[in-house]
């Protein structure tokens, strides 16, 4: 099979057929469909055009030749369209060209039948089962709570935002520059203090015991990053420490809310009564043969 | 009770109403909350919060016709907001999955119940495997029967957005559940098939 006379035969089959090319050309052409099974085919199928339902022998791989060479897979098209075929909302000729494709296209026939399905199963995730808990715990958190006043519950949902507190900053920077004015205005008049400082005989005395006293300064900073060092340890040690009694503090309120959910979950009346009939003293029964006294 | 009645009884600050609405919406907000949650227990405090905060706006409760769509939009706002400050996404883990996972619904027929709680199983794995915007269309329109256009009303975006976003997450779904099943994910695994009663 030559491919690029198969390609040009694509090209050129309609005026071929219309007997509107050259005498050689067309001669050529004839020649290739004799030793061409594929290129036989295709012109079977469009000198039939108009009688395809009496075509019943399919070739997959002609088709897929075809559609390859011109417009390409039509399962992106169809698979956009099989959420409004399963919700009914084609015409009806797209529905049907939809339909064709799907009696070939095994790949889109799946896609459909677990969309299809998926109208069914979907709804029945609506309501899933709560864990035994949450209403008990909801109405612990709303029933017997306080009412707060509306501007409370204002001020806790504002700091329930998620960008709470970058908000508060902001407007506690914009409060800060409106009431005290702008902070970097003390240093306006910075540099000219700073060369009238310089040109001061008390400076000039202390560049020159400049030397000394960086000398100095580098021993005063390693005696410091060893205090440093020394402190680090110390913090480390308390924060292991910290982590101990943090870890001890959640087990107890672990505890004690597991005490109180236990509470909540008590009939307190009902235990207190049979905490009384088992504390009220029983009288006692009288010794056999003699009466009961009274 | 009826929904107009139970919703006027609460806003008047009834406990017993209240009481009534938890036990009603439980599993609802439930379902909602596992669509942003981590695991159990952090669904289970966003239905928590879901529903303080409905408890506290309960004198603005609109009517028994917009009430739905309206507690769904508060509870999505409740829980986009705890999991912004707890700085994490939801993940998409079929363990999780399948501990968050106590369906409902039942026919009374365990073997039916077996085949149709296997497929709900596999679908809702499908389901936590999708993008988060993809995951939250189908909870809001396939899931909770919202409109498309109470949807855009929610989320702020055109009906037709919608409509797109939502057949686009459909065939996500879709295209997951094949490859689960071609992974042999579609299996339940250890029998549980229970011989009477409830699904486990």
């Amino acid at each position: 099979m030559n491919r690029d006379f198969c390609a040009f035969l694509d090209t050129w089959l309609d005026d071929w057929l219309a007997g509107r090319l050259p005498a050689d050309v067309a001669r050529g052409i004839d020649a290739h469909v004799e030793v061409c099974e594929r290129c036989r085919r295709l012109v079977g199928v469009v000198r039939n055009a108009d009688t395809t339902s009496d075509i019943e022998d399919e070739d997959p791989d002609l088709i897929a030749s075809v559609l390859g060479r011109t417009t390409g897979s039509p399962c992106g098209q169809a698979e956009g369209l099989l959420p409004a075929l399963v919700d009914d909302q084609l015409d009806a000729d797209t529905a049907d060209l939809l339909r064709d494709h799907l009696s070939h296209c095994d790949g889109c026939a799946r896609l459909l039948a677990v969309l299809e399905e998926s109208r069914l199963v979907l709804p029945a995730l609506a309501e899933l089962q709560a864990p035994p808990a949450l209403v008990a715990r909801v109405l612990a958190a709303t029933s017997r709570r306080e009412e707060r006043s509306p501007f409370v519950e204002w001020w806790f949902r504002v700091l329930a935002r998620p960008r709470a507190s970058l908000e508060i900053a902001y407007v506690a920077t914009v409060l800060i520059v409106a009431l005290l004015g702008n902070p970097v205005s003390a240093f306006q008049e910075a540099r000219e203090r700073a060369g009238q400082l310089a040109a001061s005989a008390p400076v000039a005395q202390l560049r020159g015991q400049l030397p000394d006293a960086v000398q100095a300064a580098g021993t005063i900073g390693r005696a410091l990053s060893g205090l440093a060092a020394a402190a680090n340890a110390v913090v480390d040690e308390i924060s292991a420490r910290w982590r101990q009694v943090r870890s001890l503090l959640d087990a107890i309120e672990r505890a004690v809310g597991n005490a109180f959910d236990w509470l909540a979950s008590v009939d307190l009346a009902q235990t207190i009564r049979d905490v009384e009939q088992a504390l009220r003293p029983r009288a006692e029964p009288a010794p056999a043969g003699q009466p009961q006294r009274r | 009770m009826e929904l107009a009645a139970l919703l006027s009884r609460c806003r008047q600050g009834d406990d017993l109403a209240w009481e009534a609405f938890v036990r009603q919406y439980q599993r609802r907000l439930y379902s909602l909350a596992t669509c942003y949650a981590m695991d159990p227990d952090d669904a289970r405090d966003l239905a928590q919060d879901v529903f303080v905060r409905l408890y506290q706006t309960r004198r603005q409760w609109p009517d028994e016709t917009a009430f739905l769509p309206w507690m769904i939009r508060v509870a999505r706002n409740v829980c986009l907001d705890k999991v912004r400050a707890r700085k994490v996404r939801p993940p998409a883990t079929d363990v999780v999955a399948d501990e968050m996972l106590d369906l409902v619904a039942t026919t009374g027929d365990p073997d039916q119940d077996y085949v149709a709680s296997s497929r709900r199983h596999l679908f809702y794995r499908a389901l936590r495997k999708l993008t988060a915007l993809s995951r939250e269309m189908i909870f809001l329109k396939e899931i909770q029967g919202l409109q498309v256009e109470e949807i855009a009303g929610m989320l702020k975006i055109p009906t037709g957005t919608v409509k797109s976003r939502s057949n686009r997450a459909r065939l996500e779904l879709a295209r997951a559940v094949l490859a689960m099943q071609a992974a042999g994910g579609d299996q339940p695994g250890p029998d549980r098939r229970p011989v009477k009663g409830p699904l486990p």
